[in-house]
């Protein structure tokens, strides 16, 4: 086999140059045309040797024992490392520790795989080590910090974090998780400035690592609605211009943008989401309300416009984020907002729940028609700030608008309400108590009060009837039974 | 004389020709003298087929009689009415190649059967099949299809040989968008890295503009030129003309008396446009190149900075603001050394003058290309069994061969599907499928112990090889997938042998009802998709792919109560 320097016909210590050059002479003889073969021979061996300095992996001296085995299995650690094997990268790395003692070159990629591979503890202890070894390394230093992380320190992490930062240390990926590190400990603007540094690093890239800038992208708004309405803008308006450059570049990372949008989105525009369904609860944002609506809904229109294949997807979210925006927007009371949430399409009740979906629903119903008609002009707002999610809840506003007796309609769902009431619980007679309708005997459960047993003596058809009317019962208080 | 090759540019909205003789390339004139004809063909009063510049002319006055923008549905399967007749866009095409031979034979006074035609980088391969089968038609041997921005490129190089330099060619033309980075050394022209929009050009331009103007006069008299032909195409050639008119100057008229009736009266339209009111309405579309120009730089790892030369191609590199944007966006002035309309024809002569060995020696130049979409297969991952496992990226030097190792995913697993995608999507089933087989005989074992080597190899004339084999026994499987061809429909009627046919016979059956009645119904949106879905679910219940299948089946079933409501 010959190596890549014999193809291009090169002596081993060649210089870029020199291997440009014989590249570019040899295909002119074995052109791809005349001889396919030969000439991706030439070709991988020219993509082999060529620098391509795109990585911005900061050179550390990796020191190993100079021995013949050592460095073969440091190059076997390598590449393994380089395919992601992370569980051979341990394997190897532990048995070269065991043979030839710490050396870091070992220690390195031995704490690297063991954070990978689950073992956070023995991975900060590996970096510890390390770091006391070569306190001037940043590399460690910054690796560390990451383990740290990883491992759940929180403070310490901050501090090595801090550290390895002045130490002039900046992997995208350490930047990354200094940002989420920040946020857990709180410190919002030491976070923001960091994502943003990491940002313009990642910006200048070539080829934009763009799962990295949206990852940075979904962390700075995250942590700049937790600071102000100029942080969080700041940081939107950027977000949008990326979108808007990338332009369908960005169609490999369509749904990590997704995500990002559905999760920053449902975090901005909902502080307080509708009280009868638990939600673990938010800080408090700094953000208004206004502001994060009209960023997060521009950035969805950029997406919309830069990736038009996925339209229906586009449109889904906008209308997710809008039944969550409704309930946040002023002006529009509980009964508007609880139909929005009643009639979302997309929370899809499980089979044994279609019942109380139902339900909410019926329950929204009934409060919208005792606020009728006063919120119509709630609704008419919301046609206007929100025409997608209108539009699919239309057909409730005219079932009611169209009725002419609100009341016969609301005493044919009350029935069904009342029925579905007894096992779920709703806020319909909280709210209007006068509904409630005066419990009577007949209404009987067989399933929560057993078998129906008449107490009294049965009264007949054409009995008195027991109200005393003087009437029969079939056409008095009977009328329509059996 | 050697037997003579011409390099044509067909293009969305003109079409030019040139050859290599005497030492370069010219560019050869048509029968009225012009080197630019109108990409038109029409059928005129006494029923002949007309081409070129009496097609154009006549288009204003019998649109529906007449074929523009041709280009837009090769690929497409679109059928094109003329009159009562309907063509596909590869006949249409081909008659305008057809007019290009004669008039070319005309003028070089020797008959001419061969043939370069150009084509826009990001056109996938059944566009490019569909292109050279246009030629064979058009009774010319097509010896080669070039991509247009490496054509533009070539009749810059040619001139340039000792020079070492990245380029980067902004082609906008009638109705697609290509960007490519280039690198010029040693005589070798090695394409770095291509991208585009299909769907991107000069067409869209005059479009924003035209919407325009039916606003304003819709605004004016309040009647709507909505689903009105003939007010149709008047306006589409009086926005054309606005557009070039304000490439030059800072205002134009646009003036069409007599567009539209209300009741008795005939209502004309007038409007001066501002360029910088054009410049407003394109605004956007022109934005939309920055992506594609990221993407193309990004893939060919040259830096803005390192760019020593910007060329430009297509009629709509004219407009001002085109040439701002580029400005603004690589921070350099788009160079003036070749001709935006003429380069790309003179490119694919300077081809077929190496191709015929008009051109060799220490002037010739070679030519590196590469594939323009990312190919891979479906594979377990992390997140899903849907993941798209790239094998060769998009922008790799072609020809290229690239192997993948896979392991087994579940204990005793004795077969594997290899299901073949092309896109850029991460999950597979959202790329575009593109081939499938089966390897089988795997020995069992635990799960990850066996391995299966998965290769792909991509020679010039886009045809993929993919091959699989089991490393432990040497079991090889493989298929040959001529890149697009899928679309030219397997025979899938052997369907109901398969194993699945049980599971999807009723399904596929109200499928077929359904069709025909959306078929009867004329909703032809409609009967398309059903019949694109059940090709697709034969096709998977033939291959046994039952996931895919069952995927198949619930989009049919949404076709058909589609259908029933």
């Amino acid at each position: 086999m010959r190596t890549d320097y014999e193809i291009l016909g090169l002596q081993e210590n060649a210089s870029q140059a020199e291997i440009k050059r014989a590249y570019f002479r040899l295909i002119r003889q074995y052109t791809p045309e005349k001889d396919p073969e030969r000439f991706q021979e030439i070709r991988r061996a020219y993509e082999n040797l060529k620098e391509d300095g795109k990585s911005d992996a900061v050179k550390v001296n990796l020191e190993v024992p100079d021995d013949e085995l050592a460095r073969k299995l440091l190059e076997q650690i390598e590449k393994a490392y380089t395919k992601k094997r992370f569980g051979e990268v341990l394997g190897v790395a532990q048995e070269a520790v065991r043979v030839f003692g710490e050396y870091s070159g070992f220690l390195y990629f031995l704490g690297i795989a063991q954070r990978m591979t689950g073992s956070t503890g023995k991975s900060v202890r590996t970096f510890e080590k390390l770091v006391q070894k070569h306190p001037q390394e940043k590399k460690f230093q910054g690796e560390l910090a990451i383990s740290y992380q990883e491992r759940g320190y929180g403070k310490k992490a901050f501090a090595a974090f801090e550290k390895a930062y002045d130490m002039g240390y900046r992997n995208l990926d350490f930047m990354t998780l200094f940002g989420i590190c920040c946020q857990e400990r709180k410190n919002y603007v030491r976070g923001l400035q960091i994502v943003e540094e990491s940002i313009e690093a990642a910006k200048k890239r070539q080829p934009r690592p763009l799962p990295d800038l949206v990852n940075l992208f979904t962390g700075g708004m995250t942590l700049g609605m937790q600071i102000s309405d100029e942080s969080f803008l700041k940081m939107e308006k950027a977000y949008e211009t990326f979108l808007y450059d990338t332009g369908s570049g960005l169609e490999s990372v369509e749904e990590m943008l997704w995500e990002s949008l559905n999760a920053v989105g449902a975090a901005a525009v909902s502080c307080c989401r509708d009280t009868r369904i638990p939600m673990e609860r938010s800080p408090k944002l700094k953000v208004s309300f206004k502001t994060a609506k009209e960023g997060i809904f521009g950035l969805l229109k950029a997406a919309e416009e830069v990736l038009p294949d996925s339209v229906e997807e586009w449109k889904r979210l906008r209308w997710r984020l809008s039944i969550v925006s409704i309930q946040n927007e002023p002006g529009l009371s509980e009964a508007v907002k609880g139909v929005f949430l009643a009639f979302d399409r997309e929370e899809e009740w499980p089979q044994e729940d279609a019942q109380y979906g139902r339900f909410i629903q019926l329950d929204a119903k009934l409060c919208l028609i005792e606020e009728w008609p006063r919120v119509q002009k709630e609704l008419e707002l919301v046609k206007k700030l929100y025409p997608e999610a209108y539009v699919s809840v239309e057909e409730v506003f005219q079932q009611i608008a169209r009725t002419k007796d609100p009341d016969r309609l609301r005493d044919m769902l009350l029935k069904d309400y009342t029925r579905l009431e007894q096992y779920y619980e709703g806020c319909y007679f909280e709210r209007y108590p006068q509904r409630r309708p005066v419990k009577e005997k007949q209404t009987w459960d067989s399933e929560m009060e057993g078998t129906f047993r008449r107490t009294g003596k049965k009264i007949g058809r054409n009995d008195p009837c027991p109200c005393g009317s003087g009437k029969k019962y079939k056409n008095c208080c009977g009328r329509g039974i059996s | 004389m050697r037997d003579v090759i011409i390099g044509i540019d067909l293009g969305t909205t003109t079409t030019e020709a040139a050859v290599y003789r005497n030492g370069k390339a010219e560019m050869i004139p048509s029968f009225d003298g012009s080197f630019v004809i109108p990409s038109a063909v029409g059928i005129d009063d006494s029923g002949n087929m007309v081409v070129g510049e009496r097609a154009r002319a006549q288009y204003v006055l019998a649109p529906e009689r007449t074929a523009i923008e041709i280009k837009r549905k090769i690929g497409t399967g679109e059928k094109i009415c003329l009159g009562r007749k309907e063509y596909t866009a590869v006949e249409l095409s081909a008659k305008i190649l057809e007019y290009v031979k004669r008039y070319a034979e005309e003028y070089l006074e020797m008959p001419v059967n061969r043939a370069v035609i150009s084509v826009p980088a990001y056109f996938d391969d059944i566009q490019r099949r569909e292109t050279a089968e246009a030629g064979k038609l058009a009774g010319l041997t097509v010896e080669r299809i070039i991509n247009e921005p490496t054509a533009a490129a070539l009749s810059y190089g040619i001139g340039h040989l000792e020079e070492e330099s990245h380029i980067l060619v902004y082609d906008l033309g009638g109705g697609t968008f290509d960007v490519t980075v280039l690198e010029l050394f040693e005589g070798v022209l090695e394409v770095k890295a291509s991208s585009g929009d299909n769907r991107l050009g000069g067409k869209d331009l005059d479009q924003r503009l035209i919407d325009w103007l039916a606003g304003r006069f819709e605004e004016k008299t309040g009647v709507s030129l909505k689903g009105n032909v003939y007010a149709a195409s008047r306006l589409k050639e009086a926005a054309e003309q606005c557009k070039i008119a304000l490439s030059s100057q800072e205002e134009a008229t646009v003036r069409i008396p007599m567009l539209a009736q209300d009741g008795q009266t005939l209502l004309g339209l007038e409007e001066t446009v501002s360029r910088e009111q054009f410049e407003s309405l394109i605004e956007k579309e022109i934005h939309r190149t920055k992506g594609p120009v990221q993407t193309a730089l990004g893939d060919s790892g040259v830096s803005c900075g390192e760019l020593d030369r910007i060329l430009l191609a297509g009629g709509s590199t004219r407009i001002p603001l085109v040439r701002r944007e580029i400005r603004d966006m690589l921070g350099k002035e788009p160079s003036e050394a070749i001709h935006p309309e003429y380069s790309i024809a003179l490119g694919a002569a300077i081809q077929a003058g190496i191709i015929s060995g008009a051109i060799d020696g220490e002037d010739s130049m070679v030519l590196t290309d590469v594939n323009p979409y990312t190919l891979g297969i479906r594979a377990m991952g992390w997140e899903s069994d849907d993941e798209m496992s790239v094998i060769i990226p998009r922008n790799v030097t072609i020809p290229v061969t690239r192997k993948q190792t896979y392991y087994t995913s579940w204990d005793g697993q004795q077969a594997a599907a290899i299901e073949v995608y092309q896109g850029e999507k991460r999950r597979a089933s959202r790329n575009h499928l593109i081939g499938s087989f089966d390897i089988g005989d795997i020995p069992p074992a635990p799960a990850g112990k066996e391995q299966i080597e998965v290769s792909f190899s991509y020679n010039l004339d886009g045809i993929l090889q993919v091959a699989a084999k089991v490393v432990s026994t040497g079991k090889e499987a493989s298929v040959t997938i001529h890149m697009g061809q899928e679309e030219t429909k397997e025979d899938v009627s052997g369907w109901k042998e398969s194993g699945l046919a049980a599971d999807f016979r009723s399904v596929i059956r109200r499928g077929e009802k359904a069709l025909k009645k959306a078929a009867e119904r004329g909703d032809k949106e409609l009967a398309g998709e059903l019949e694109e879905t059940l090709y697709d679910l034969k096709y998977a219940v033939l291959k046994e792919l039952q996931v895919r299948a069952e995927e198949l089946e619930e989009d049919l079933r949404d076709l058909i109560e589609e259908g029933e409501q």
